[in-house]
This record gives C-alpha cells, sequence and structure tokens, in this order.
C-alpha cells in the first residue's frame, strides 16, 4: 500500500468516523428528546382520559338522580306500599326515563333487585337485575362500574343507584351509560391518540367499532389481568410496518376486585418514527455526503501533501537510476519542501563528488597507465640497453668475439622488441575496440570452434624443451536453444582470452572444462579450470583494468572480455576459492526466435 | 200575576234548554266520521284477500259497510271515502260520510287523535287502560285474535321442543303487564264465548318440566313481525321465558324458522264456521268439537297463547260506535254529535 493510499484511507476512515459519530450522536439525541416529549404528551393524554372517565361516572350520577326523583318513580314506590301491589302499569316507565335521561340503561327494581321496568330490556320485567351489582353499591351512592350482560357477552357501563322510598317501601332506580365505540368517541382525543376498550370478553373496541388484536396487546393484557394495575406497551398492529406502532397505556377498570375491562389510550407512534426515520435517512445522507466530500478532500490534500513526496520518490529513483541531474521542484516552505531543498543540495553534492571522483580515477587511470606504460616499456628498454652496452663493450673489448655476440644481441634486440611490440599492440587493441556486428551464432559451435585453435597447444606434450603437463579439456555443451546475436570475431577473442587464461592457470596441467547451457531466456558460457584458483578480493578486482594475477599480464585481458560481453548486453563473473580452480560464466541473452 | 208569568217564562227556558240538550242527543244525521287504521290494503276484489288480519279486519269492514255506503273514493293503501247510499234498503245511515285512513301507525293515530284531527283509533291493548284512565271514551270487543306459536320445520325433536317451549312461557306475566290484563290467556284457538270449551285446554307453567325436555337441545330460530307493536314485547318475553328454561331462541326473520309468533284471526261468530276458517273441521257436538280443536291444534302443531280483543278509542262526539264480536263495524248506527250551543 502506497503512502498516498494509506493516507487517503486514514483521513478518509476519520471523517467518516467523525461524521458517523456525529450523525448517530445527533440520532440518539433526537430520539430521546421525541421520547421525552412523547412521554409527556402520553402523560397528558393520560390524565385527560382519567378526567373523561371522573366525569363519565359524574354524568351517569347525575342523569340517574333526575330519572329517579320523578312523580312516576315515587307512584312506583307507592304502589309498592300496597298489600297486592300491581307494577304493570309502570312496565314501559324505565324506557320513558331513560329516553328523558339519554341513558342506555335504565331498570326500576324492588328491593331485592326483581325488576319492575327494563328500558333496555323490558321483557325482563319479574325477573332479577343480572347487573353486576355489589351488595355495598346499592348502600352507596358512589356511582361504580358495572359488567351488564347482553347478547355479545356483556358490556361495561357507568352505573348508578337511587333508592326511592315512600312509606315504607322503596324502588331502586338502576341507571347505566356503557362504555362503548360512542362512549370512546365522545372523549376529547388529540391528533394521534386513539381510545380503545378493552373487555375482559376478550373483545377490543375502537371508535369506530371492533379493533382486531395484536400479540404485543395480548401482553399487556396479560399484565393487566396479573397486577390490576396500570400497564403500558408498545403495541405494532401490523407486523410489518413499525409507523403502524402505538404506544398503548392500559387504565383498568376494576369494580371491587373484578376486572371488568380497560380503557387504553394509544398513542400513535407514526409521527415519531417517521421523524426518526427521515432523521435518520437525512443523517445517512448528511454522514454520507460527509464522508464522500471528506473522501475527496482527503483525496485533494492527499494529493497536495503526497505529490512533493512522490516527486521526492521520483528524483531519488532517478538518482538510483543514475539521473544525477535530477532535481525537485517543490515550492513549499514546510518539511516537504525543506526535504526537497536537501535532497536537491545532496544530488548537486553527489555530481560534483562523482565529478571529482571521475577526475580523481582519469587522473589515476592516467598514473596507472603511465605506470604501467613506463613498467611495461621499462622491462624491454633494459635488456636493450643492456645488450646495446655489451655489444659496445664487446666492440671494445672483445672483437673477436663481436661477431658471435653480435647475433645473440641482435636476436635479444629484436625478441625484446617483438615484447614492446607485443605490449603496444594489446594496449592499442584495447584502445580500438571496434562496434560488434551481430549475427545469429551457436554459442556451443563458437566454443567448439574456439577450442579447435588450442588443440595443438592442448595436444603438445612439450613446451620448448620441457615436458608440458597434460591439459584435459571437457565439454558440456548444450545442442539447441543456446542461439545468440553476436559478433563472432569479437566473442570468440572473448572465449580465447579466457581459454589462455585458464591454460595460464593450470602450469601444472588438469581439467579445462567448457559448458553451455540456456535458461531463462539467457545462454550461459563457462569456462573452468582446476588451477589454483582466486581469492575473493582477486574475484572482486580481476576485471579492472590493468589488474592481473600474473607475472607478465597486462592485466588488459580480462578487461577486453569484459568490454566485449558488456557489448553484447551480457554480464561475466568469476566464482572460484584459492586450490580449487575458477570458473568465468558469461551470460548473454538468447535468440528470441531460437 | 207578574209571578206567575215570570214562572211561566223560567219554565219555558228550562224547557226549550232541555229541548236543545235532548235535540242534540238524540241521533241526527249529518257529518264525516274520520277513522285511523293501521291495516292497508289494495282493493275489495276477492282475489286480493290479505294475509294479515288487521288488513282482513279492515277489509271485511269495508266491505260491510259498502250496504248503508258506497265508495266515492279509493286511494289504495291510502284512503278510502264512503258516502252515505240514500237509497240502502235499511235505509239512509246517519253518517254522510266516512273516511278511511289506512296504513297509520299507532303513533300517529294517537297524534291525530290528540289533535281531534280523527273520530276513531285503534287503541293498543297495551295502552287501553291507561286511556280509560285518562277519560279516553274506548271500545273492545270479543276476543277474535289468537296469539299462537306456530312451529314448523323437520327437527327430530320438534315436538318436545314444542313441549317445552309451552311450559315455559309464563303467560300470566305476559297477560297482566304487557297485555293490561286484556283478553285471555288460553290454550284453545276458539275463544272461550264462542266454544265454551276453551278453559278444558292446559295454559299452566312447568318451568321445571321444561327445563328437563329442553335439556341440551340446539337453538330455535324465532320469527315473528318485527313491525308489529303487540307481537315485540311477547316474542321477547318469550325469549326471557325460554332462555330460563334453557331453551335458546334466536332471532329470525326467516318464514322457515323454527318457531314463528303469529296472530290469528276468529273471522266468525259461529264456532263452526270459526274452526272452518283455521281449518278444522266443526261438528254439531260439543264433545267432537273440542277433538277437531286439538287435532287441528296437534296437526298444525300450533301452541295458542292468548286470545285478544280489538279496542277502539272513540272521540267525545261519536255515538253508537259497536264493535261486533269479530271485530266488524256497524256504521250504519254510527252517527256525531253536533258541536255544543
Amino acid at each position: 500500500m502506497t503512502f498516498r493510499t494509506r493516507l487517503l484511507a486514514v483521513s478518509s476512515l476519520t471523517v467518516a468516523g467523525a461524521v458517523a459519530l456525529v450523525s448517530g450522536v445527533v440520532s440518539v439525541a433526537a430520539r430521546r428528546a421525541f421520547d421525552r416529549i412523547a412521554e409527556e404528551r402520553r402523560k397528558a393524554v393520560v390524565d385527560q382520559f382519567q378526567r373523561e372517565v371522573e366525569s363519565g361516572y359524574r354524568d351517569v350520577e347525575q342523569r340517574v338522580q333526575r330519572a329517579a326523583f320523578v312523580e312516576s318513580i315515587l307512584q312506583i314506590a307507592v304502589e309498592a306500599n300496597r298489600p297486592q301491589p300491581d307494577f304493570s302499569a309502570f312496565v314501559g316507565e324505565a324506557r320513558a326515563q331513560a329516553d328523558a335521561q339519554a341513558l342506555e340503561f335504565l331498570d326500576i327494581l324492588q328491593p331485592d333487585l326483581t325488576i319492575i321496568s327494563s328500558a333496555s330490556e323490558p321483557a325482563r320485567y319479574g325477573y332479577r337485575s343480572d347487573w353486576l351489582i355489589a351488595p355495598g353499591d346499592a348502600a352507596s351512592s358512589e356511582p361504580f362500574l358495572t359488567l351488564i350482560p347482553t347478547d355479545a357477552g356483556g358490556t361495561v357501563a357507568f352505573a348508578a343507584l337511587r333508592m326511592v322510598s315512600a312509606g315504607d317501601k322503596s324502588v331502586l332506580v338502576l341507571g347505566a351509560r356503557k362504555l362503548d365505540p360512542a362512549f370512546l368517541a365522545s372523549l376529547g382525543t388529540a391528533p394521534g391518540v386513539r381510545p380503545m376498550l378493552w373487555l375482559a370478553s376478550g373483545a377490543v373496541m375502537g371508535t369506530s367499532g371492533p379493533v382486531a388484536t395484536s400479540p404485543e396487546l395480548n401482553r399487556l393484557v396479560e399484565a393487566l389481568r396479573l397486577t390490576r394495575r396500570e400497564a403500558s406497551a408498545t403495541v405494532r398492529w401490523n407486523g410489518d410496518d413499525p409507523a403502524s406502532a402505538e404506544f398503548v397505556v392500559a387504565l383498568p377498570l376494576v369494580h371491587r376486585d373484578n376486572l371488568l375491562g380497560a380503557l387504553l389510550v394509544g398513542t400513535s407512534l407514526r409521527e415519531q418514527v417517521l421523524l426518526e426515520r427521515n432523521i435518520l435517512w437525512t443523517g445517512l445522507g448528511v454522514a454520507g455526503g460527509g464522508i464522500l466530500l471528506g473522501v475527496l478532500m482527503g483525496y485533494w490534500t492527499t494529493l497536495r501533501v503526497t505529490r512533493p513526496v512522490a516527486r521526492l520518490v521520483s528524483g531519488v529513483q532517478a538518482v538510483a537510476g543514475g539521473d544525477w541531474n535530477t532535481r525537485v521542484d517543490v515550492q513549499s516552505k514546510d518539511e516537504i519542501g525543506e526535504l526537497a531543498a536537501a535532497f536537491n543540495r545532496m544530488t548537486e553534492q553527489l555530481i560534483e563528488q562523482r565529478d571529482r571522483a571521475i577526475q580523481a580515477e582519469r587522473v589515476a587511470a592516467w598514473r596507472e597507465l603511465a605506470r604501467r606504460l613506463a613498467h611495461e616499456l621499462k622491462n624491454p628498454l633494459f635488456p636493450l640497453q643492456i645488450t646495446i652496452e655489451n655489444l659496445q663493450r664487446a666492440r671494445e673489448q672483445h672483437p673477436q668475439d663481436f661477431d658471435e655476440i653480435f647475433r645473440e644481441s641482435t636476436a635479444t634486440l629484436l625478441a625484446e622488441l617483438g615484447n614492446l611490440k607485443t605490449i603496444v599492440g594489446q594496449f592499442s587493441d584495447f584502445a580500438k575496440m571496434p562496434q560488434p556486428e551481430f549475427q545469429t551464432v551457436n554459442a556451443s559451435a563458437l566454443v567448439r570452434e574456439v577450442l579447435k585453435l588450442f588443440e595443438p597447444q592442448l595436444h603438445a606434450q612439450f613446451r620448448g624443451r620441457e615436458a608440458r603437463p597434460r591439459i584435459e579439456p571437457v565439454l558440456e555443451l548444450a545442442e539447441s536453444g543456446v542461439e545468440i546475436s553476436a559478433d563472432p570475431l569479437q566473442l570468440s577473442r572473448a572465449l580465447r582470452n579466457l581459454v589462455l587464461n585458464a591454460m595460464d592457470a593450470m602450469p601444472e596441467g588438469g581439467t579445462l572444462r567448457l559448458c553451455t547451457t540456456a535458461a531463462d531466456g539467457m545462454v550461459r558460457i563457462e569456462v573452468g579450470d582446476s588451477g589454483q584458483g582466486l581469492s575473493e578480493e582477486e574475484c572482486a578486482r580481476l576485471f579492472t583494468p590493468y589488474y592481473t594475477t600474473k607475472r607478465h599480464g597486462t592485466g588488459l585481458g580480462l578487461a577486453i572480455v569484459q568490454s566485449v560481453v558488456s557489448d553484447h548486453h551480457g554480464r561475466i563473473s568469476v566464482s572460484g576459492e584459492p586450490g580449487r580452480g575458477a570458473t568465468f560464466t558469461i551470460e548473454l541473452p538468447a535468440r528470441r526466435d531460437a | 200575576m207578574r209571578r206567575t208569568r215570570l214562572r211561566s217564562a223560567a219554565i219555558a227556558s228550562c224547557l226549550l234548554a232541555a229541548a236543545a240538550l235532548d235535540a242534540a242527543r238524540r241521533p241526527h244525521y249529518g257529518g264525516t266520521l274520520r277513522i285511523d287504521v293501521s291495516g292497508a290494503i289494495q282493493s275489495l276484489d276477492a282475489g286480493d284477500a290479505p294475509a294479515d288480519p288487521l288488513d282482513a279486519v279492515l277489509r271485511e269492514n269495508i266491505a260491510r259497510e259498502v250496504g248503508p255506503f258506497r265508495v266515492v273514493t279509493w286511494e289504495p293503501m291510502k284512503t278510502v271515502i264512503l258516502e252515505a247510499d240514500e237509497s240502502a234498503p235499511r235505509g239512509r245511515p246517519y253518517l254522510d260520510r266516512v273516511e278511511i285512513h289506512m296504513g297509520r301507525t299507532s303513533r300517529d293515530q294517537a297524534l291525530d287523535f290528540e289533535l281531534g284531527k280523527i273520530d276513531v283509533v285503534e287503541l293498543p291493548l297495551a295502552d287501553l287502560r291507561r286511556a280509560q284512565q285518562q277519560g279516553v271514551r274506548t271500545s273492545a270487543s270479543q276476543p277474535c285474535e289468537v296469539i299462537a306459536l306456530a312451529f314448523a320445520g323437520h327437527r327430530g325433536d320438534l315436538d318436545r321442543m314444542r313441549q317445552a317451549l309451552t311450559l315455559a312461557i309464563d303467560r300470566p306475566a305476559i297477560h297482566n303487564v304487557l297485555l293490561q290484563r286484556q283478553g285471555e290467556i288460553s290454550g284453545a284457538l276458539l275463544p272461550q264465548w264462542l266454544s265454551g270449551y276453551a278453559f278444558l285446554f292446559p295454559v299452566a307453567r312447568d318451568l321445571n318440566k321444561a327445563k328437563e325436555l329442553a335439556a341440551s337441545a340446539a337453538p330455535m330460530s324465532f320469527a315473528w313481525d318485527k313491525q308489529s307493536p303487540l307481537l315485540r314485547p311477547i316474542a321477547e318475553r318469550i325469549v326471557v321465558n325460554a332462555a330460563e328454561a334453557g331453551i335458546a331462541l334466536r332471532s329470525s326473520t326467516s318464514p322457515d324458522a323454527d318457531v314463528r309468533l303469529v296472530i290469528l284471526r276468529i273471522a266468525s261468530d259461529d264456532a263452526g264456521e270459526a274452526l272452518r276458517s283455521l281449518g278444522g273441521a266443526p261438528s254439531a257436538d260439543p264433545l267432537k268439537m273440542f277433538e277437531a280443536e286439538r287435532g287441528l291444534i296437534e296437526s298444525r302443531r300450533l301452541v295458542p297463547l292468548f286470545q285478544l280483543p280489538l279496542a277502539y278509542g272513540l272521540a267525545p262526539n261519536v255515538n253508537a260506535w259497536t264493535t261486533g264480536p269479530t271485530g266488524n263495524w256497524r256504521l250504519e248506527d254510527v252517527w256525531l254529535e253536533s258541536p255544543k250551543p
């Protein structure tokens, strides 16, 4: 991962994290604020509903009071005082009073709760009332809740009981107003608030009729049954839609330990859910936009920050690649600018040092060349001087032997002059290495040809008058895949130099190993000997011009080999250990069409 | 002398006043009698006989009066106007005209009567006693309608349930309260005044026996004319009584209900004719008449409950209004009192 990518990733993650954190905090804070507001609203609504319920009690109480204290009811009480009371004439009285007082239920009862007249069930006269009336209800003037049996299983109603007496007898007037959709609709509700009624029979009614129940509501009702105290729960009416949820507060309707039902106050969470969802989506949108903007800004910043670094990297790579004239153009005044300036100063110093080193090397090379030339030329010149001085001395001191000495001296002179010529020729060759003329060459064939040049020497048993130790050539040549593009003359010359060096390294005889192989698009030519070998230091300096391990070498042979190999876009290396011979390895590119 | 003259003048004045009063109270011709009825008929055609007993009564009454009167206006189901027939065989009736307003509800009739727009209205039996207590002149016929339960269908336990329901119904409570003691409790089709043996049919309630018979019985559908102010409270009371015996009666409007509460009309003041009109075979022998009626009740799976009269409320100026034993009018004798001077 590049520095730019890392920097971009870090900046993006930082921005994204910060935006997500802010969005999350805002979302949570908003949710808590909404919850708090909703809770306060719910509390207000519940209080209002409790007041409405209380008002319902009082309303029924007043209506029953008005229904009870009328002349006709008093007549019924008077009739009750007769020995054989006949209430048949009053069978429609309850209906009349119920209509007058807008009561849905009104029964006129004898003290033993036998119905004299019933508004809701006129046919039940003579039967005992089956409303849920506790013994204390008749004695109390307080309104109460009751359960009135109906075909649908019973209805909960606000009820009040009044006793009307005449003489020794009395009758009871029992009126009630049921808690039904009409009652629920009469409750003043705010938008989003829905009153419902749960009855002990299991039915749930809303303002417009029955309401389908839900598992959450069933659990709430179960809790209500157990505790008979106010309970609340979030009820999701449509399981798939969170916006259908309501927060339902259940107010138990209890009459003397009998749970008759519950008033359910549902506060819609739709607005809250939609608002929270809106905030969530807005937050996500803002966060997404912020993150995108942050990434873009991070990218831009990263570009700005890393561009000088990239230039520095490019400069360093260029310098590493040999282009020391590279300059990094960074205008900033910060640390990167200082680094670029330092880099530029460094490259300038490197160039200066390189120039100085080149100059020094040139001087050293010239000195070495002068030393070599002086040394190489001095060696033949000294015998020439001695020989000429011997000739002069022989002419003066031994004229009789002059001819003999002259012949020997001239032979020596010619030999030394030959040496001088050889030395001068080598220097000349090194100086004027021509450009190679490439053609397809089979490396194995070339090696065979070179070895053929040395066959006379390898097969010769004597060198001068001395017996020549045997050098055994060993060929390990690949038959295919060793075609290279090369100048055969120059490459043959380089191989000849290596073979000559190998033979020189084996004065006591040995094995000359010539090997060609092809691998990885390269053709490898190895020339090895089993001679005295090379130390590590010698291996390192072997290709330096004018460095030689031979007593009479010019140090240009391997330099010429290296020059030829380099002109052929190849590499040369040497390996070896003292006493175990040495191996020169030339690696040249194989022809691609081979 | 002067005293004698004054006394004579006073006596003459008294005689004149008495004569005027007597003249006002004597039948005289003229006037229009206005009657409100709940029944409504299309025409007097023989093939147009209505099923509703009240409609049937109305039809018979109008048809009967066509003798002394003749129809001058006929608005089907709404109004009939009769005019006195000057050449009626038994002489011209006292009234010039009779207006019969059909299809009037009890409430409409009560209002019209209260406002003096109508001279004669039908009185629900439940209101009869109260009307009398309020000083309204009333006229009631002999019991001429039978309220009965009619069982139908193919339930295997129909006869057992019929017996259970019969024993479960508290007839006295209905008679005393809902019918305000009008009419008679009866287990017979023909009223006691007509047959003389109606009391032989049992009417006693036995709730325990009813419970035994109705044990684990399936609910029965129960139908009645929901528009009838007479039948509705009786039907509701029967439902309550039945529930006490463990019999579930489910309200129904189907004509094929298991039980129906019906009104049967006694169409004749002759027992044999009346029994024949109900589908029985009359006989001159009272014992055979009894058996025939019992057989008719069994075959039609009926449970007679009450014998009820027809009652009318009369305006103060209506005189000589009489209702026959079967509820028939006798308009030829009716005359209207003139307004007092």
